[in-house]
Formats: structure tokens, sequence, C-alpha cells
């Protein structure tokens, strides 16, 4: 049984600390662990300090998503049609993300996110998360889908010729 | 820096507002910088045009494309002639289709929108081919279903058009196994010895929901399915559909193992759509009615079976319906249609079962029996039974 009122402080790679409940790190098998790992006595209110590999900002906005979701059931759902599906997203989750439309790095943060929802093992952030990065380049063409990403072409013309045969099946 | 990102009187509560974001560090990421995992897992959620519009982006995204998974809602193979076949792959996230047909053994491939005419004209093609003259082993196919099972994450997988053997339905199984297959249609001819492969075939895929069985037998054995493999997929299945590919006269008593017992047990299992389309003489009208019973009083959400059953029997199941009390004062609805020498009974049962029973000939009659919810029945104000007859 997880208290509600249980903590654990969570060092990031900046240096910063955050204390947080049972209930919002039960959802992170990475955090879950590293306090299995230690032994402590459950009760001891904060729990000893767990060492992140995220920076604060994202640390930040993972506990956010995670405030929000700590109702959700655990554990995650198993791979199903529903999350092979990238146009599900829930509505609290779309606005959540939405607002990193306003800052200039929000592909940026999306990737800091996503990475640390990799890191932290939280399924369903990390799902939300790539659903929203497939959203943005679904049915883009390979030149919008570069400029999305900022990807530079790395094939020589032959291995470009190579592809378009490969692939013209399709594009015919 | 050290804060309680929770404040004690309402500890799990954020709000949501671009101040809470503090400053992110320098530093430039990019979806390289993502592990191959996570590249493939947005992938795997991309339609298949747009996954081979980002084959050419780079080289790190086309290695990735490559070790996705495909999601395929169906995968159809035909048999066309001989030696041709084909094959149809429905993108389960867009309305793309792929198609591979085998002609003088070349693979000629191409895309289609699924409301593509040609390929809705393609796909008539196909199933019309009497595929009893090709009876081809499943072995040279092999190959190319396991490319796209290993490949993909197939729904569905329909089968038309192939001789199961004992040999063909163990590499079958072996293809099969462990796959997250929710649906199988199987139209084939069966010179198997058993049903113990096609019994495997069902639970070798532990999703396995629905198994629809198009079967003609070119062995000696009649019997159209075991009652041993009916129990057992029954109990396993929430959809059964068997169809026998030969429906006439010839059937004798002894071809059917179904009788008033089984039929009990199949309808009181796990599988809630059953349907049995070949003759079931064996059934009496009791048995019939004790089933129209079980399937009213089932908790099924919906439950329906259909089956083919004798004739005669249709009048002593209305009669038995009629006088049942627990059906007596409810609203029963009996419409009985004449078209050329097929007429059509349809009971309407405490609003939300319905039975249909139509002759197909003086031997044979087709029964439907079929339990919606009762929100989606029509609503019948009736103190008393009705009867309807229209002619």
């Amino acid at each position: 049984r997880i208290y509600p009122l249980m903590r654990v402080t969570l060092t990031t790679s900046d240096g910063a600390s955050v204390t947080v409940s049972r209930q919002l790190t039960k959802h992170s098998g990475f955090i879950e662990k590293a306090i299995t790992d230690m032994a402590v006595d459950d009760n001891a209110v904060p729990l000893s300090a767990v060492a992140v590999d995220v920076d604060d900002a994202t640390l930040k906005l993972v506990i956010e998503w995670l405030t929000e979701h700590r109702d959700d059931a655990l554990p995650y759902p198993e791979k199903t049609d529903e999350e092979r599906r990238a146009d599900d997203i829930p509505a609290w989750d779309q606005a959540f993300v939405q607002k990193w439309d306003t800052k200039e790095d929000q592909q940026q943060t999306l990737y800091a996110v996503i990475t640390a929802a990799d890191k932290l093992d939280i399924k369903g952030l990390l799902d939300m998360t790539c659903k929203t990065l497939a959203n943005k380049i679904n049915g883009k063409t390979v030149e919008e889908m570069r400029e999305i990403l900022q990807l530079e072409c790395d094939f020589t013309e032959e291995e470009l010729a190579e592809i378009r045969k490969e692939n013209a099946w399709c594009e015919n | 820096i050290c804060r309680d990102m929770e404040d004690e009187s309402e500890p799990d509560k954020l709000k949501l507002s671009d101040d809470n974001v503090p400053p992110r560090e320098e530093k430039s990421l990019s979806v390289l910088d993502l592990p191959l995992e996570m590249n493939t897992r947005i992938i795997e959620k991309l339609d298949f045009p747009t996954r081979l519009a980002l084959r050419k982006s780079c080289q790190r995204l086309y290695s990735a494309e490559a070790s996705a998974k495909m999601n395929i809602a169906e995968l159809l193979i035909y048999r066309t002639s001989n030696d041709n076949y084909a094959l149809v792959v429905k993108d389960k996230l867009s309305d793309t289709l792929k198609i591979v047909r085998i002609v003088e053994g070349v693979p000629i491939t191409q895309s289609m929108h699924k409301n593509n005419p040609s390929f809705i004209r393609m796909m008539k093609d196909f199933r019309e081919t009497d595929y009893q003259e090709y009876e081809t082993p499943l072995g040279e196919l092999a190959t190319t279903i396991q490319d796209h099972l290993n490949r993909s994450t197939v729904d569905s997988i329909d089968i038309n058009g192939f001789l199961c053997s004992d040999s063909s339905m163990t590499q079958l199984c072996g293809l099969m196994r462990d796959k997250p297959i929710h649906s199988l249609l199987l139209q084939s001819t069966f010179s198997t010895t058993s049903d113990d492969r096609l019994f495997e075939l069902i639970f070798c895929c532990p999703k396995l929901r629905s198994a629809i069985l198009a079967m003609h037998r070119c062995t000696p054995k009649d019997i159209v399915v075991e009652k041993e493999f009916l129990l057992l997929a029954t109990s396993r299945l929430e959809t059964l559909i068997v169809q026998s590919c030969v429906l006439n006269g010839t059937y004798s008593t002894d071809d059917s193992v179904v009788d008033d017992d089984l039929l009990i047990r199949l309808l009181s299992a796990q599988c809630s759509h059953l349907e049995l389309f070949y003759y079931l003489p064996l059934l009496t009208a009791e048995g019939i009615f004790a089933a129209i019973k079980l399937i009213a009083k089932s908790d099924w959400f919906t439950v329906e079976f259909k089956a083919y059953i004798r004739s005669e029997l249709i009048g002593s199941v209305v009669r038995l319906l009629l006088t049942e009390d627990n059906f007596t004062g409810r609203q029963i609805s009996i419409t009985m249609r004449m078209v050329n020498v097929v007429s059509s009974d349809e009971v309407i049962l405490d609003s939300n079962v319905k039975v249909r029973v139509t002759e197909h000939s003086l031997d044979y009659s087709k029964i439907v029996i079929r339990k919606e919810p009762a929100s989606k029945a029509t609503p019948i104000i009736m103190a008393k039974p009705r009867i309807v007859i229209t002619i």
C-alpha cells in the first residue's frame, strides 16, 4: 500500500531537489525500484533522496503530468490497439503539450520529456509524448519531416535512388 | 535549491501555467538523440505512407523504420490460380492497402486506397475464385506469411484457398504461435486426419478471439468438426463460426455430432457468437427451444447462434415458444414470409430476443437466435401475444 503523504526527495542532474509524494512516484518504475533497493522504512518522511538523471525544468513538467495522472491504474496496460493509435491523446495531455508551443524550444521540451519518461520508466507519459511527436509528422512529406525534425539528409544520391525503388509500390 | 512540489492542503494539484516551467539548460536535442527504441516506438504510430517518406529522411531513421513493427489491420491471402496468389495488407492507421500479386513467380506490388474501384473489383475477383480448383499446400507461402507476421502486428489474418493437410496445419501453427492475432479466417479444404491441429491453431495465439472456419473435408470423414474441438473452441473464443462448404441433402444423421446436449453445453460456454453453418439433423424441437431459453437468460451483452436444422422442427419450435410460461404475456411477434419456396419466421421474445427461421428446402432450414442489448431492441408495447402472418 502506498500512503499519499509519504514523501520522496528527488535530486536532479543540475543539483536541485524536489520532494513529492509516493502517490506520484509509484508511476515511475525507476524511482520505485530505487526506493525498493534502498530498503528504507516506507514510513520515513521524507524518504532518502533518489538521484534522477533529469534536469530540474524537465522534472517539473514530469511531476505536473504525474500530478494529473496520479490516480491512473497501475500497472500501465500492455501494448494494445489503443496504444498503437496516435489520435487518442486525452484533452488535458493535449493542453499540457500545447502549452509548450508558446516556448521557442517546444520541440526541445518534447524530446527532453520523452527522454525523461524513458529514464524514469513512466510508461503513460512516454506513450503520450511519443504519440505527440508521431502526430507532428504523420502525413508529412520527407521535406516537411526534415524541417520539423531538423534533420539533414545524409544519403548519397545512389542510396536515395535505391530507397525510391524500394518505396515505388506505394509512391506510384 | 530544495522545494516541496506539493502543498499539504492540496497535495497533488499543480496549476497548468507557463510560469511553472523554469528555463531549460542550453543543450540542443534532436530526435536523433533519442534511443533507437524510442525512434521505433514513434515510427510504429505512423501510417504506411508516412513511414515510407520517413525512410528517405536520414540513415538513422531509415534503420529505425526497418526495425519498427508495422500495424496491419488485416492480412489477406488468396490463392488465385494454381501458381499464383495475392496478398493484401490493410494498414491499421490509414486507408492504404498494399497489394502483392505473384504472377508467374514475379511479385507485383502496388498501393491503393481502400475505396479505389480497381481494388474493389480485384477483391471481388479474389473472393469469387473457386479455390477448390487450386488446392495447394501452405508450404510455398510460409516464408511470405512469416515475413509479414514477424515484421508487423497483425490483428486479423484471412487465408483462402489452401489445402490444409496435417503438415501445412502444423506449419501454420508454427507461423502463428504467440502472435497477437485477434481474428482468424481459414477458408480451406481440409485433408487433416483429426481436428488436433485446428485446435492447436486456436490455442497457439493467446489473443485470438474470433475464428471463422469455412471448411470442406476431402476425406471420407464427413463430420465437419469434432465434438471435442467444438467444446474446447467455444471455451476459448468469443466468436466461432464453422461453415461447411457443402450443404446438401446428402448428410445422414451419422455426419453430425451436435445433439441437444452438446448444443446446450456449447451455448453455456465462453463463446457469445456461435455459428454452425452446416446441417445439424440430431437437434430436436425441445433442444432448440432449450437453447432459445438459455440465450434469453444469458448474461452476455449480445449472443447470437446460427445453424441449419431439420425443416420439420419449425412448427414445433414455434408452438413451444408460444406456450412457454416465461414468454407468454410478453412481446411475441411472428412474421412468416413466403418468397418462392422460401419462408421465414421471426419470433421476437421479450423485446430483445429474436428468433428467425428461414426454410431453405423441405429438408433443412436456417435458424438464427439473437439476443441484443435491451437499448437496441425495438420496444413493443403489448399485453398479450400477437401473431402476424404475412403471405
